[in-house]
């Protein structure tokens, strides 16, 4: 027989507290549970391909740019052109929030180049990256024979190509490709989406820690 | 009668807030459905920025524009005949190329100009079909 008097007060007392406790678990568990995933050691990038470009471009100083100015640095590269209509800005942008996040960082750099280089030269990419306050010494944007460029498109595993039909008059990836200090490629991320640069930048920060 | 014990309020205050707060953000996420913000969306947010602001000094604001306040009569060939080398306006000095929007017609820009003047505009000008038809008409 179940007594009422005094353990009926109790449960009384007792079952909202429970409830209270148990609503409470809840919420600082899901609000632990973000910083509870990053804490947890990450496996290493993937290593999907080695690149080594044999050509030299001139940046948007005029400056020539080789591949050995990347070695021993991480870096970002991608493909576009200034007059793009399409998907280029909306790169441009989210280049720039990786170019922000890592301004000051030794060791690391970005490099775009044109595909349209007859347009893009030298100057127009002074100017571009002018009007965007960017410095050559982070970020290079480079130029030169058509040919060689598109060749080391498709070394870094990216598409580019002249379409009179396309928008602008060409086509190209929208992609980043995160290229290591040993010039070892370790990821492509869609430079069109915000989530997709939010974790490059991630990528970024776990490369600049990773054990040469 | 008990009172409602302070604990369950400050609870209930927590989750009210909290529901707010995503309706809020989901409310802000949402894309209008509206012609104009279609339009938008598809031709002109890549440069102008889906909050328009522009980026830098490379593409221009929409936000605030001239554009949309006492220069709004030149919006209409703006948008139709587009901008080829350096551009100064009342927005600044800008140099990139922006395209001919010709596929728009009268409507789709008068649509686009209704929903800029709702987002970002504050004065009252008359972007009627038939104004913007006379500005067309105009055009360089």
């Amino acid at each position: 027989m179940i007594k009422t008097g005094g353990s009926g007060f109790r449960l009384q007392q007792c079952l909202p507290t429970s409830i209270t406790l148990v609503f409470w678990i809840c919420v600082i568990t899901l609000l632990t549970l973000p910083a509870g995933c990053t804490t947890e050691e990450r496996e290493p990038l993937p290593v999907i391909n080695t690149i080594s470009v044999p050509y030299t471009f001139m940046d948007q100083d005029g400056q020539p740019v080789s591949q050995q100015l990347f070695d021993g640095n991480i870096y970002v590269a991608d493909f576009f052109f200034t007059s793009c209509p399409t998907i280029c800005p909306i790169m441009k942008s989210q280049m720039l929030r990786v170019y922000e996040a890592f301004r000051e960082q030794q060791g690391f750099l970005l490099l775009s180049h044109t595909i349209d280089p007859v347009h893009d030269t030298v100057e127009v990419l002074h100017d571009f990256a002018e009007r965007l306050q960017v410095s050559a010494s982070r970020w290079h944007m480079v130029t030169g024979p058509k040919e060689q460029i598109y060749a080391t498109a498709l070394l870094y595993g990216l598409g580019a190509a002249e379409d009179k039909n396309a928008p602008g008059g060409f086509i190209h990836s929208g992609s980043f490709c995160l290229v290591d200090r040993q010039g070892r490629i370790r990821g492509y991320y869609r430079g069109t989406e915000e989530e997709a640069v939010d974790r490059l930048i991630n990528d970024i920060r776990f490369l600049l820690d990773e054990k040469t | 009668m008990r009172k409602p014990d302070k604990k369950y309020l400050g609870g209930g205050l927590l989750l009210l807030a909290a529901t707010l707060i995503i309706v809020f953000f989901q409310v802000q996420n949402k894309t209008s459905s509206a012609p104009g913000s279609l339009i938008y969306e598809k031709q002109c947010a890549a440069c102008h920025g889906r909050d328009g602001n522009g980026l830098r000094a490379l593409y221009p604001p929409l936000k605030d524009s001239h554009y949309l306040h006492a220069g709004v009569a030149e919006f209409p060939c703006l948008v139709r005949g587009g901008i080829r080398g350096p551009f100064t306006g009342a927005d600044g000095t800008f140099n990139q190329r922006m395209p001919a929007f010709r596929q728009l017609t009268g409507e789709d820009i008068m649509q686009l100009m209704v929903y800029l003047k709702t987002r970002w505009g504050k004065a009252k000008h008359d972007t009627s079909l038939e104004t913007v038809e006379q500005w067309l008409m105009s055009c360089p």
